[in-house]
């Protein structure tokens, strides 16, 4: 697939082309960070140009807490937390239209073709080791990440913990800032720091050995495309004369799934690698009609 | 199936309204926020 693996460094480069950061050691503040990035990239990185929509979604509910007190490292950051407290609805509606329209346009899309840390697990996972599959429950993990995690306690706590947890932001933001530190002043690395270092670790090993680890267990992005693939009008679709339920799309499918159970799986990431390997042809995509039955039923199945 | 289409038309308005209402700049604000906030240095 090397058409998605181009898309895959367009992506990460669309997301992070801020390399003035060397020279200025200034994080980007343009007026681009007000458009979100539809792939899960942390604005905290300094190469950053766009605002990454989980951070955004969580710290909307943050700011409509009743609790919602700043935990800001900065005063400059304590001024911009009091000045959007005053309209936190605009950015809650503005990010979650975003959100719901990607999902309800493309699905998953986003996470097979320019997601970069969806990238990092593709190309972790070619390392040559012995290889782990994933228990099925474990992928109810990015719901409660997307809706107790994300929403729910940011605004029980009026805190992101989402993003305090978050490895990408440990390998995106964290790191970076602490080798390359801004020109602003940062406080020094505490415990926090190198839990955050641990939970990175342990996602980076985990992705070595199982197919996408963070995108089937963790991501919050993941899990509200997810929920909205089965609704989505880029549809996969298996022709089940065709299918011989040979195995070979699960070999290549780069989150363990049969394409041929359901078409429309809320786990698929619409990577097409199926689609290419079916020796038959029986696997096909485009933008179309969702029926009722691709929503509420199994749009194909393995032959009888 | 309407679905589909009642989900695009209610995602459609509320970006526009968000962005209508000034989400577009606030997205930004909290970006700030999370940069200097999330980066574990605490």
């Amino acid at each position: 697939m090397v058409a998605r693996r181009w898309s895959q460094v367009l992506g990460t480069l669309v997301a992070n082309p801020w390399f003035a950061y060397f020279g200025t050691r200034t994080i980007y503040q343009g007026s681009a960070k007000g458009l979100c990035f539809p792939g899960f990239n942390c604005y905290a990185c300094p190469l950053a140009l766009f605002s990454c929509p989980i951070g955004a979604l969580q710290q909307s509910f943050a700011l409509l807490s009743p609790r919602f007190k700043s935990v800001s490292a900065s005063q400059a950051a304590v001024t911009a937390v009091k000045r959007a407290a005053s309209y936190p609805v605009s950015a809650l509606l503005y990010v979650v239209g975003f959100i719901g329209l990607v999902g309800v346009l493309t699905g998953r899309l986003v996470c097979g073709w320019i997601c970069p840390f969806g990238f990092l697990q593709d190309l972790l996972y070619k390392i040559p080791t012995p290889k782990l599959g994933l228990p099925r429950w474990m992928r109810f993990g990015k719901y409660f990440a997307l809706v107790v995690v994300a929403m729910l306690i940011p605004y029980i706590t009026g805190v992101h913990w989402y993003s305090r947890l978050c490895p990408a932001g440990s390998l995106e933001g964290a790191l970076p800032l602490k080798v390359l530190p801004p020109k602003t002043p940062l406080p020094e690395v505490g415990w926090f720091f190198w839990l955050k270092i641990a939970i990175l670790v342990v996602f980076l090993a985990w992705m070595v050995v199982t197919k996408r680890p963070f995108c089937r267990t963790a991501c919050a992005l993941g899990g509200a495309y997810a929920a909205l693939t089965p609704f989505s009008f880029y549809r996969m679709q298996v022709d089940s004369a065709k299918c011989t339920s040979c195995g070979e799309c699960k070999k290549s499918c780069p989150v363990d799934i049969n394409i041929y159970e359901n078409a429309n799986s809320p786990e698929c990431v619409r990577c097409l690698t199926c689609k290419k390997e079916c020796p038959t042809g029986a696997v096909t995509s485009g933008f179309g009609r969702p029926s009722a039955s691709s929503i509420f039923e199994r749009e194909s199945g393995p032959p009888a | 199936m309407r679905a589909p289409y009642v989900l695009l038309v209610v995602f459609v308005l509320m970006l526009i309204t968000g962005l209508l209402l000034g989400g577009f700049g606030k997205v930004f604000v909290h970006g700030i926020v999370i940069c200097l906030d999330c980066i574990g240095l605490i």
